[in-house]
């Protein structure tokens, strides 16, 4: 008889109580894996929303205090046109970089078709022909859409449209003043209306083509150099090299990665993050104390029998091995159990297209599963050693009883 | 004397007895027992459970300690069987001086020399007869084909070949009881320890596993001990002692 067989046939002697607490270990364990994989679904949107629906790529390149005092000193942190084209070489030289996009921000004011309306825009000014790389994953019009080769087409937010009345094919006149501080004032033609996904921005954002902007701005600089890579994952190495490599060059230049830029992405990671470590301590401590009650009533309903296989010649610390082994089926069980549940639980969630509209969103969107196995694995293991521990102190209990006491225990 | 128990009556600590020499007898006793003291806690009181005993117990013989309840049988028995110490006084099993061996020691003499039954029969309800049998074996490490035929055969010997994968809750009292004698047996014992072995069982079931202990007594040349104080069973005994308040008052030495 192994102790992993006797320790499984005295876990079925109280059938009841053993499913009890397994379901308890199984319950827990589905609804923090959910929760997990929910997250996981939510940060891989995140993440494509904030590289390929914001446009950030996942380096930004500023000349130094650009982001401090460029709007102040706009020319003073810009790059001119020889630093562009010397600092996109650069970049481009590095290797594994897919695409090294200029970007310009430009704000203003945009009138109303028919003359009478204006409402303040924000907008974001880059190459057109970029778009198609940077979209990557996206679908096709996510996000706004520039016309490659059409230098005055405009891509508008849906509430800004509605606002002013646009339709696709109008043409939308925009005012702004140079970065001499000069007014100017420009006609483009609509080309896509898009939904930002921000109510914030959804009533005043705009996509322009770089050349429109830098004409709208009467300047050849550009603001920022938005790179995209080859492999996500080699972001941080990516930014110390080229770092290393345009101080080398004589740019004095801070790089930005996209979750530094992303505050939204941020803010729900944090938030996500700090929800799923609440939920693990209740999971946790309601495994560890259903697992501890069990075993606590275990070893006072088999007192007399543990007298007896003291006296027969196991040891205290077999003792403490034979409950914690109890302990351990219980939670190998449970988390076997909460595994199967899961697994079938998420697919019954992906397969049942719900959806929701997340707050501060303009669209929903839909309700996800992603297993993360890896955080799979390291909760059920997590489980499995609090078990293993909330067994010690009662099965000590059991094993420092004096061999008589325990054997006279009815 | 009691205030000296009172002060530290729980511990086990086994003082030296100048006097103490095992008996040179052709037959050498195989427990020896001089001027054995035991006191434990019972609430607020401390109750003197043994007050000087002394006994040697011959090596083949099959003793019987009589007396009523509280008269100490019970705690006389387990120090014999090693599971407690005694206050006071000096103790030798198998040739062996209890005071100078540790805690570890003690438990292998225990688990290696002594077999025990339990008035309960205390089987291990998750495992079949042949389990039980053989847990004593698995206790001390791993068992071999030839322990699993060892049990099986003192199974058939007790007269339960056809119990060997049965569980006890499915076995009548006698047949647990049977089934306890051998998971005694099987480590070859030389010191066979039975508490009130009949004190659940009918009269034809306690006859029965007396029969039997003293048949398996000559076969598998053990000693044994008992306590009781069931009458039907003493016929089969070669010596009988009787304890009377923690002191032998009749059939010592």
């Amino acid at each position: 008889m192994h102790l992993l067989l006797l320790a499984m046939r005295n876990i079925a002697r109280n059938l009841r109580r053993s499913i009890v607490t397994v379901a308890a270990v199984a319950v827990g364990l589905i609804a923090l894996n959910l929760f997990g994989g929910y997250i996981v679904n939510t940060y891989a949107g995140l993440k494509l929303q904030a590289i390929s629906g914001e446009r950030l790529g996942h380096l930004t390149i500023y000349k130094r205090g650009m982001l401090l005092e460029g709007k102040l000193h706009p020319k003073r942190y810009m790059f001119d046109a020889a630093e562009s084209s010397r600092l996109a070489n650069i970049v481009r030289s590095a290797g594994g970089v897919k695409l090294v996009s200029p970007r310009l921000s430009i704000s203003g004011i945009a009138a109303a078709s028919n003359g009478r309306a204006s409402s303040i825009f924000i907008g974001e000014a880059m190459v057109p022909e970029d778009m198609a790389t940077l979209r990557g994953e996206l679908q096709e019009g996510a996000g706004g859409s520039l016309t490659p080769g059409k230098n005055y087409g405009i891509a508008v937010s849906e509430d800004l449209a509605k606002l002013l009345d646009y339709k696709l094919g109008d043409t939308i006149t925009l005012l702004s003043s140079t970065i001499d501080g000069q007014a100017n004032a420009l006609d483009g033609q609509i080309v896509s209306l898009f939904n930002t996904g921000n109510a914030a921005t959804n009533d005043k954002y705009l996509l322009l083509p770089l050349t429109f902007a830098q004409n709208l701005l009467d300047t050849q600089r550009v603001e920022r150099f938005v790179v995209l890579l080859d492999d996500a994952a080699l972001t941080d190495s990516k930014r110390t090299e080229l770092g290393t490599r345009l101080k080398d060059a004589g740019f004095d230049v801070e790089i930005k990665t996209w979750q530094e830029l992303s505050s939204f992405y941020r803010q729900v990671r944090g938030l996500f993050d700090m929800i799923f470590s609440f939920i693990a301590c209740i999971v946790f401590v309601i495994a560890a104390l259903s697992i501890a009650n069990t075993i606590s009533m275990t070893v006072v309903e088999r007192t007399r029998e543990v007298g007896t296989l003291r006296a027969l010649g196991l040891g205290k610390p077999g003792v403490v091995g034979l409950f914690a082994t109890e302990a351990g089926w219980l939670a190998v069980v449970g988390t076997l159990v909460g595994l199967l549940g899961t697994v079938g639980f998420a697919w019954l969630i992906n397969s049942s297209n719900l959806s929701y509209v997340p707050p501060n969103s303009s669209y929903s969107v839909a309700l996800l599963v992603d297993l993360d196995w890896v955080r799979i694995a390291a909760v059920s293991i997590a489980v499995i050693v609090l078990a293993l521990a909330a067994a010690v102190l009662p099965s000590l209990r059991a094993a420092r009883r004096g061999i008589v006491d325990a054997l006279a225990h009815t | 004397m009691l205030a000296e128990l009172e002060r530290a009556p729980v511990r086990a600590v086994v003082h030296k007895h100048a006097a103490f020499e095992p008996r040179r007898e052709t037959s050498l006793p195989i427990v020896s027992l001089l001027g054995l003291h035991k006191s434990y806690r019972q609430g607020h009181s401390v109750v003197q459970a043994l007050r000087g005993v002394d006994l040697h117990i011959e090596t083949g013989e099959m003793l019987a300690i009589c007396g009523p309840s509280g008269s100490g049988k019970s705690t006389l028995l387990n120090i014999i069987g090693l599971l407690d110490e005694p206050d006071m006084g000096e103790m030798e099993i198998d040739g062996r001086r209890l005071g100078e061996l540790s805690s570890r020691a003690k438990a292998d003499l225990r688990s290696s020399a002594i077999g025990f039954i339990f008035q309960s029969f205390n089987l291990v309800p998750v495992l079949t007869a042949l389990e039980n049998v053989m847990l004593p074996l698995r206790l001390r490490g791993k068992t071999t084909k030839a322990d699993e035929a060892r049990a099986e055969q003192l199974l058939r010997t007790v007269g339960l070949q056809d119990q060997i994968r049965t569980y006890p809750d499915r076995m009548s009292g006698g047949q647990r009881q049977r089934v306890a004698i051998a998971r005694a047996l099987i480590t070859r014992p030389k010191l066979l320890i039975a508490d009130e072995p009949t004190a659940n069982l009918d009269t034809e079931n306690s006859l029965m596993v007396m029969e039997l202990l003293a048949r398996l007594r000559s076969e598998q040349s053990v000693t044994c001990v008992f306590s009781t104080h069931d009458h039907r069973i003493l016929k089969h005994m070669s010596r009988i002692v009787s304890l009377r308040d923690g002191r032998i008052t009749l059939g010592d030495l």
